[in-house]
C-alpha cells in the first residue's frame, strides 16, 4: 500500500526544509522515495496545508506511580473533564491528570506522536510502562531516576571509580528499559530522609558527605561515557525558591562543558529582587545558557488554572505543601531511591508570584536564542496541562495577543518584566524545531521528529491559520506510523506506539555488589528489578525500538 | 499526625492493605478511567461514587441483577449471598455454599499464567510468573474469549 500526500508546504528542520512544496510517498510505516513507476494506491491532496513530522513531548508526565495518585487525589478534576466511550474510543476522565487512554487521544488529536515520561522511578518502572503500555497512539519512553539513591551514594561516598559509577548507570538504564537518565534534587531527596530541609550545590548531604555538584558531575559523566545519546536530564537544586537563579547558573557553570538538560527552567529562575522580594532571572539564564552550548533546556511554563504538581522532589513538594489547592497533598519517602510527592495547585493571574512566573517562562523562550536547545513544555501537569500546547505555541508566535494577555495580569508583575518589550515571534519553522526536530535529536531518536526517506511516518498536516492557537490544537490529519488516527481532530483509528529505550553496555561485575544490596536492603529481589522485553511487550500490542547509542559509547 | 511531625522532624506511616489483588485492580482502575474501585461505567463514562457504588449495598438492596464475581487468587473468597444470577471467574477448586448460575475455574496469576501484582502501598510493582501447565485460563482470556464470541 503506497500512500502519496501531494502538494503540502513541508517544513522539516533536520533537513533544513522551510515551507517547500514537495509530496511525501509512505509505505509500511515509513517515508519511502517517490516510486519508479509513479504508481500510489492512495492519494490525498494537501495541497496549501502546513506538514510537520508528528510532535514530540520529550518531558511530560505521563506515567508512574505519582501521575496514580494525582488521578487518585482529584476526583473533582475528574469531574469537569469526562469522556464517554464511543464504538472506537475508550471512556476516560481527567483535566490535570488524564486517565492513560484520554491521554493518548488527546496527544494524538493535537499531532503529538510521542511523549517521554521524566520521572521513572528505578523500582517501579514497572508501573510507568504499564500506565504507558495503556496509552494508545503516541510513542513513549522514559528517563530512569538516579541521584537520591543510595547505592550511588555509597559508591560515591566510599570514592567508587568513576567506570563502576558508569556500570551502575547503563545497568540500570537496561534494566529499567529507559532511554535516559534523569536526576532529581540530586542528593536533595536523600537529604530530606535525614530531615534536611534545602541541599544547595555544594552543600553535603549530612549522611553520606556528597554534594549535589558530585553528583552532577559524576552522573552527566556517566552518560557520555555511556554513549547515551539524552544528555542527563537534570531537575536542579532549590526549585521555586526565590534567589535560585545563582544556583542554576553554578549548575551551568559547574558542567564544565558536559552535555547536561535543565528540566523546567522557569521553576529555576528566580531572583530576590523588588517589594515581593521575588523577581525575574530570565535574563542571566537565557545569557548563561546562550554561552553554554552544552546545555539544553525545557522551559516549564506555567499557565493560569487549576492543576497538579507531581515530583520526585518530596522536599520541595513537602515544603510547597501549604499552597495546595484544593488543600490536600501526598508526600512520601520510598526506601533505598527516591520520595515523591504530589501538591495540587492553581495559579492565578492575579497572584504577584504566579504572574511572575507566566513572565518569566515566556521571557526565557524569546531570550534563548538557538530553538534546538530549547523545549515546549508546561512539565505537565506541574505548570499546566499539556492540552494547554496550542495556546502556547499562539503567545510565542503571536507578540500582540502575547502583550494583550500580559495587560490583564497582576499590575505589580507587569512592571517587573520587559516581556512587553521583547518583539521577537516565533516562526512555524522555529516551533518545529522545537516540537519535532530538535526534540527528536535530544532524547536521541534516530527515525523520528523529521520527514528524511526512512522515517517513521509520523505526520501532521496542519491547515494555515494567522490564529495559532486553532492552527494547532486540530490539525486535519495525522498519521502515525503511516496509518491516518486523526481526521480533522478526530481520532478515527486506534493505534500503539512503540517504547524507545537505549541499551548501553555494562560489565556483568556490577551484579555482584547489586544483589548484595537488594537482598539486605530492598523489599523486592534482583531479578524482578529487572524489566523483561517481554514484558513491554505484553500482549503483542507493545513494542521495543533501540536507538543508537551515540559514538564514543562502547556499542 | 504525620504531616504535623514533619514540621520539624521526620515521620512515615506505611499503608498496609488490599490484599487478593485489591491494590492491582485499584492502581489499573485509577490510570485506565481516573477513578478508583466504585466507579460505574453505566452512564458510557467513569461515575465515582464509593457510596452508590459499593456492591454489598446493591446487592442487600436488590439494585442489581447480575453478580460478575473476579477471584482467582483465594477460592476462599467467594461470592457474597444475593438474590442476583451470579457469574463467577474463580481460581480453580472454589466451594459455594450456594451454587452460581456460572462458573469458569480460572487459573492463579504467579502460578498458572503470568501477571503483574502491586505491593500494598502500590508503590511498587512486582512480575508473578507461570511456575506449572495447568491448562487453566486466565482471568484475561476468558473475558478476551468471551468478548469474541459477542
Ligand atoms: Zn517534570
Amino acid at each position: 500500500m503506497l500512500l502519496k500526500l501531494t502538494g503540502g508546504r513541508i517544513i522539516d528542520p533536520a533537513h533544513d526544509v522551510n515551507d517547500v512544496v514537495r509530496d511525501i510517498y509512505i509505505r509500511d510505516g515509513r517515508i519511502v522515495e517517490k516510486p519508479t513507476d509513479g504508481r500510489v494506491d492512495e492519494e490525498i491532496d494537501v495541497s496549501g496545508k502546513v506538514i510537520m513530522a508528528g510532535a514530540i513531548d520529550m518531558h511530560t508526565h505521563i506515567g508512574g506511580g505519582k501521575v496514580n495518585i494525582a488521578r487518585t487525589m482529584l476526583p473533582e478534576d475528574h469531574a469537569e473533564a469526562v469522556y464517554e466511550r464511543t464504538e472506537l474510543l475508550r471512556s476516560g476522565t481527567g483535566h490535570a491528570a488524564p486517565s492513560t487512554l484520554t491521554t493518548g487521544y488527546r496527544y494524538a488529536e493535537m499531532g503529538y506522536t510521542a511523549g517521554f515520561e521524566p520521572a521513572v522511578l528505578p523500582i517501579n518502572a514497572r508501573q510507568a510502562h504499564m500506565e504507558m503500555h495503556d496509552t494508545p497512539i503516541i510513542d513513549k519512553g522514559g528517563y530512569v531516576m538516579l541521584g537520591s539513591d543510595d547505592f550511588l551514594l555509597r559508591m560515591m561516598a566510599a570514592n567508587s571509580d568513576q567506570e563502576a559509577i558508569n556500570n551502575y548507570v547503563a545497568w540500570t538504564i537496561n534494566h529499567a528499559q529507559a532511554v535516559g537518565l534523569k536526576v532529581v534534587n540530586p542528593g536533595g531527596i536523600s537529604a530530606f530522609k535525614f530531615n534536611q530541609r534545602k541541599l544547595d550545590l555544594d552543600e553535603k548531604n549530612d549522611f553520606y558527605g556528597v554534594t549535589p555538584r558530585d553528583i552532577l558531575h559524576r552522573l552527566s559523566r556517566a552518560v557520555q561515557e555511556i554513549g547515551v545519546p539524552h544528555p542527563l536530564h537534570v531537575h536542579g537544586c532549590n526549585l521555586g525558591v526565590p534567589g535560585n537563579m545563582q544556583t542554576t547558573l553554578d549548575t551551568i557553570q559547574g558542567a564544565e562543558g558536559v552535555p547536561m538538560h535543565l528540566t523546567h527552567i522557569q521553576f529555576h529562575s528566580y531572583g530576590t529582587e523588588g517589594d515581593f522580594k521575588f523577581s525575574s532571572g530570565a535574563a542571566e539564564i537565557a545569557e548563561a545558557i546562550n554561552k553554554h552550548k552544552n546545555i539544553t533546556v525545557d522551559v516549564g511554563q506555567i499557565l493560569f488554572g487549576q492543576t497538579v504538581t507531581a515530583s520526585g522532589d518530596n522536599m520541595r513538594q513537602f515544603a510547597g505543601a501549604p499552597h495546595a489547592h484544593p488543600n490536600k497533598w501526598v508526600c512520601m519517602d520510598i526506601e533505598c531511591e527516591a520520595g515523591c510527592g504530589v501538591v495540587p495547585f492553581k495559579y492565578k493571574d492575579q497572584s504577584y508570584v504566579n504572574a511572575l512566573q507566566w513572565m518569566i517562562g515566556l521571557e526565557t523562550f524569546l531570550m534563548v536564542d538557538d530553538p534546538w536547545r530549547i523545549f515546549l513544555t508546561t512539565d505537565h501537569p506541574n505548570g499546566a496541562p499539556f492540552t494547554s500546547y496550542p495556546h502556547l505555541i499562539k503567545l510565542l508566535m503571536d507578540k500582540s495577543f502575547r502583550n494583550d494577555m500580559l495587560s490583564t495580569l497582576h499590575p505589580e508583575a507587569q512592571k517587573a518584566t520587559h516581556l512587553a518589550s521583547l518583539d521577537r515571534e516565533y516562526s512555524l519553522y522555529e516551533i518545529a524545531i522545537m516540537t519535532r526536530a530538535g526534540a527528536a535529536k535530544l532524547v536521541g531518536l534516530a527515525d523520528r521528529g523529521h520527514l528524511g526517506i526512512g522515517a517513521a511516518a509520523d505526520i501532521t498536516v496542519y491547515t494555515d491559520n494567522s490564529d495559532r492557537e486553532k492552527m494547532f490544537e486540530k490539525p486535519d490529519y495525522v498519521f502515525k506510523d503511516g496509518e491516518m488516527v486523526v481526521r480533522q481532530g478526530q481520532v478515527i483509528k486506534i493505534t500503539w506506539g512503540t517504547t524507545h529505550v537505549v541499551k548501553p553496555e555494562y560489565d556483568v561485575s556490577i551484579e555482584k555488589p547489586l544483589q548484595q544490596y537488594f537482598d539486605k536492603f530492598h523489599t523486592l529481589k534482583m531479578s524482578n528489578f529487572k524489566i523483561s522485553n517481554d514484558e513491554i511487550v505484553d500482549d503483542g500490542r507493545g513494542s521495543l525500538t533501540i536507538q543508537p547509542l551515540h559514538k564514543g559509547g562502547r556499542l | 499526625m504525620i504531616k504535623e511531625i514533619n514540621a520539624t522532624t521526620r515521620s512515615n506511616g506505611l499503608p498496609i492493605g488490599g490484599k487478593e489483588g485489591d491494590t492491582t485492580v485499584n492502581a489499573v482502575a485509577s490510570w485506565q478511567s481516573g477513578y478508583p474501585m466504585r466507579t460505574t461505567f453505566n452512564r458510557r463514562f467513569p461515575d465515582y461514587d464509593p457510596f452508590l457504588n459499593d456492591s454489598k449495598r446493591i446487592l442487600a438492596n436488590d439494585e442489581s441483577d447480575l453478580l460478575i464475581w473476579v477471584s482467582s487468587f483465594n477460592t476462599a473468597v467467594t461470592p457474597p449471598q444475593s438474590s442476583a444470577n451470579t457469574i463467577v471467574l474463580g481460581r480453580s477448586g472454589m466451594q459455594f455454599e450456594t451454587e452460581p448460575e456460572v462458573y469458569i475455574p480460572v487459573g492463579v496469576p504467579g502460578i498458572d499464567h503470568e501477571g503483574r501484582t502491586f505491593r500494598s502501598d502500590s508503590v511498587v510493582s512486582v512480575p508473578l510468573r507461570k511456575l506449572r501447565d495447568s491448562g487453566l485460563p486466565s482471568v484475561f482470556e476468558v473475558l478476551s474469549a468471551v468478548e469474541q464470541a459477542l
